[in-house]
């Protein structure tokens, strides 16, 4: 089961793709070059969260499953 | 081919200060000790609490065993402050490579001109890919290069840009200020301007990297003088 929620601001992504380069299985990009979700259980917790840090716009958001709470960006 | 990115550890080896907006940033790799990567990619330094910032590799591929950044350190920007902490033999951690701003192989037989188009430190990738083509690959295809910058004081790697010119007779390169003083005796004005007296057609291929209206504009501009979209390359933020 997976330990995140992944959320993808579509206005905000600008196709940098390192959320791809990072977690190939949780992120492609599609034809208008802006990340889309594939998995979320696929990539380890850890790639998952370093993909959404790597963003260069914080257009990647991730909420623990368990609590909910938002653990990527920080407020 | 591309390289699958990996945390890397790295030494600061030497940061310049180049004039009051730029500083030039020497990474040293410890581990591991080489960086496969493409010109045009970009690494993301780890900052501390998770936060991470991006910076395009300034350095040609050929380099390997180290990374340039060119760097605004600009008061308000979030990487300025770790920057202007950094000293010589800090370690600093990143994951690289990451980026697709690459001229892959297709497009190189699709593209028989380059037109590379940066404002500000975006010059850095454009930097990594002009190094590659003209000093590693001996790439003989016409390069025009045009840079946009403020003011004087902002100016840098004019030198290194002319040489290039002189040693490469395929390159050229017009450093542009959108501020300059009075009485300015080189171009002035937006690199739109220059760009829009050009003639370009289906062999063109563009790589643009800084300012996003300055990469909507130009992007609009050569497809609207025969660029097929698929040859616009370009990297939002640098």
């Amino acid at each position: 089961m997976a330990k995140y929620k992944v959320k993808i601001l579509r206005d905000k992504c600008i196709g940098a793709a390192s959320c791809v380069g990072i977690a190939p299985e949780t992120f492609k990009l599609d034809d208008e070059n802006i990340a889309i979700l594939l998995s979320e259980d696929k990539d380890t917790a850890e790639n998952i969260i370093l993909a959404a840090q790597s963003c260069p716009t914080n257009a990647i958001e991730i909420y623990d499953v368990a609590t909910n709470e938002k653990v990527w960006p920080k407020e | 081919m591309e390289t699958k990115p990996q945390q890397f550890r790295a030494k600061v080896a030497e940061q310049i200060i180049i004039n009051e907006k730029f500083r030039f940033v020497h990474l040293e790799l410890i581990e591991p000790d080489r960086l496969e990567f493409l010109a045009g990619q970009y690494i993301s330094i780890d900052m501390g609490e998770g936060y991470r910032r991006s910076y395009s590799i300034a350095s040609s591929p050929s380099e390997g065993h180290a990374v340039e950044l060119c760097v605004d350190i600009t008061p308000g920007h979030k990487g300025s402050q770790f920057f202007q902490k950094l000293k010589p033999g800090d370690e600093v951690k990143f994951i690289a490579p990451l980026g697709r701003l690459v001229m892959t192989e297709a497009d190189k037989q699709r593209e028989k001109q380059l037109l590379f188009v940066a404002t500000g430190s975006g010059i850095a990738p454009l930097r990594s890919m002009i190094l590659d083509l003209l000093e590693d690959k001996g790439d003989k295809r016409l390069i025009r290069l045009f840079w946009g910058l403020r003011f004087v004081k902002d100016m840098f790697w004019e030198e290194e840009f002319r040489l290039k010119h002189e040693s490469f007779p395929n390159f050229h390169y017009k450093l542009m200020l959108s501020k300059p003083p009075e009485k300015w005796p080189l171009l002035a004005g937006y690199s739109t301007h220059e760009i829009e007296a050009l003639e370009f057609d289906n062999t063109w291929g563009a790589y643009l990297c800084g300012n996003p209206d300055m990469i909507t504009e130009v992007k609009e501009l050569v497809i609207k003088k025969g660029v097929p979209e698929a040859q616009v390359h370009f990297e939002k933020f640098f």
